[in-house]
């Protein structure tokens, strides 16, 4: 995570080849759209390539990177937001006003109802559950607290709960040990 | 606030959907945007330093021409202000026996002019040097001076060249002297 150097090239590359698997993913549960996610991401690049220079190495570079890709997506989400009320006012009145059937069907029920979650939400629920970050760690990436992330997540599992089914609202663990490893060992051995 | 945890079979739901929805093709580092506006970058900062040298030439023509175009400029300037001056001065010394407009009269005049009082002075010309002499008292020389004035330019090179100073100086000084120092000579003889 450490040893960035602003500006240099082969460090930012090497940043690039670390976070850009993580970022996509991300981006994918935020915009809902991999078209559109890997767009995001070569635009967060872009503009993070554009700042290298400027980067101060008080933070770490991933969570640099990470909070550029996350405001890309948001961006994006906000222009997608008036395009589609623009397009509702161009349809205004004509046939064929109900939504593309090819959409939905491209789109699952998950990705859609995370794609519905506020951005910085369905970031750290796909980082908490999908990249087994804990929950210290995402707070240590965005620079918020702890407690934040907690609620941020519960967050998550309420609205996926509603959307998806009861069993998205997630299992209290047995054990109050934080660490993910022991959650699954758990869960594993339950299922077992 | 406990954490709570996703069932098993949830999480392989979610890391299916992210993972088949958006590959994991990591692209070679040469091949992201980024790389490739870098690439595109370089002429743009050609473009730009071109930009900048060309800004740079025209502020020093600029300042060139600011350093040298100005004193041209001044000294015209301070040439006709000074033009001025002496003809508002002309004007002013003759505004007792001459209208101003009379004095601006074509140069044929002066030459006139000069034809009847050869031997009184020449000098009307100069307007100024004749007025502070003595010269003054002598009726004939104002009137006709009038004209002369209006041509201070050409008359003022050729004239007192001519005979300027040895008229002026010789006139008071002789005439006064000549006939103060008889005078008490006389009166003091008598």
């Amino acid at each position: 995570m450490d040893g960035y150097r602003a500006g240099d090239r082969d460090d930012f590359d090497r940043l690039y080849r670390t976070t850009y698997s993580r970022l996509l993913r991300i981006l994918y549960a935020i915009t809902g759209d991999a078209t559109a996610a890997e767009d995001c991401v070569q635009e967060a690049y872009v503009r993070a390539f554009a700042a290298w220079g400027r980067y101060r190495p008080d933070k770490p570079a991933e969570a640099w990177m990470h909070q550029i890709a996350v405001n890309t997506a948001i961006s994006y989400r906000r222009k997608a937001k008036l395009r589609t009320v623009g397009e509702i006012i161009r349809r205004m009145g004509r046939p064929g006003n109900t939504p593309d059937p090819a959409e939905g069907a491209m789109r699952s029920d998950l990705m859609r109802a995370l794609s519905a979650l506020p951005p910085k939400v369905a970031a750290d629920f796909v980082l908490r559950y999908h990249h087994g970050f804990t929950n210290r760690e995402i707070a240590r990436l965005e620079g918020v607290s702890e407690r934040m992330v907690g609620m941020r997540l519960n967050r998550a599992r309420q609205e996926l709960a509603r959307a998806l089914g009861a069993e998205w609202r997630g299992e209290l663990p047995t054990s109050q040990g934080p660490g993910v490893v022991v959650h699954r060992e758990s869960t594993g051995v339950r299922d077992a | 606030m406990p954490d709570r945890e996703l069932p098993e079979h949830l999480k392989a739901k979610l890391d299916d959907e992210l993972t088949s929805g958006a590959p994991l093709v990591s692209p070679l580092a040469s091949q992201a945007r980024y790389a490739r506006a870098a690439t595109t970058a370089v002429p743009t900062r050609h473009v730009t330093w071109g930009l900048v040298s060309a800004a740079a030439a025209s502020a020093a023509l600029i300042l060139v021409a600011a350093a040298v175009a100005p004193t041209p400029a001044r000294e015209w300037i301070g040439r006709s202000v000074g033009n001025l001056t002496q003809s508002v001065e002309h004007a002013g010394d003759h505004s007792g026996s001459v209208t101003p407009s009379s004095g601006r009269s074509p140069e044929s005049e002066p030459s006139q002019q000069t034809q009847p009082t050869p031997h009184e002075s020449p000098e009307p010309s100069e307007s100024p040097e004749s007025q502070e002499s003595p010269e003054p008292s002598e009726s004939p020389e104002p009137s006709e001076t009038s004209e002369p004035s209006q041509s201070p330019e050409p008359r003022e090179t050729p004239e007192p060249s001519d005979s300027p100073e040895p008229q002026q100086s010789p006139e008071p000084s002789q005439s006064p002297e000549s006939g103060e120092s008889p005078e008490p000579s006389d009166g003091g003889g008598n």
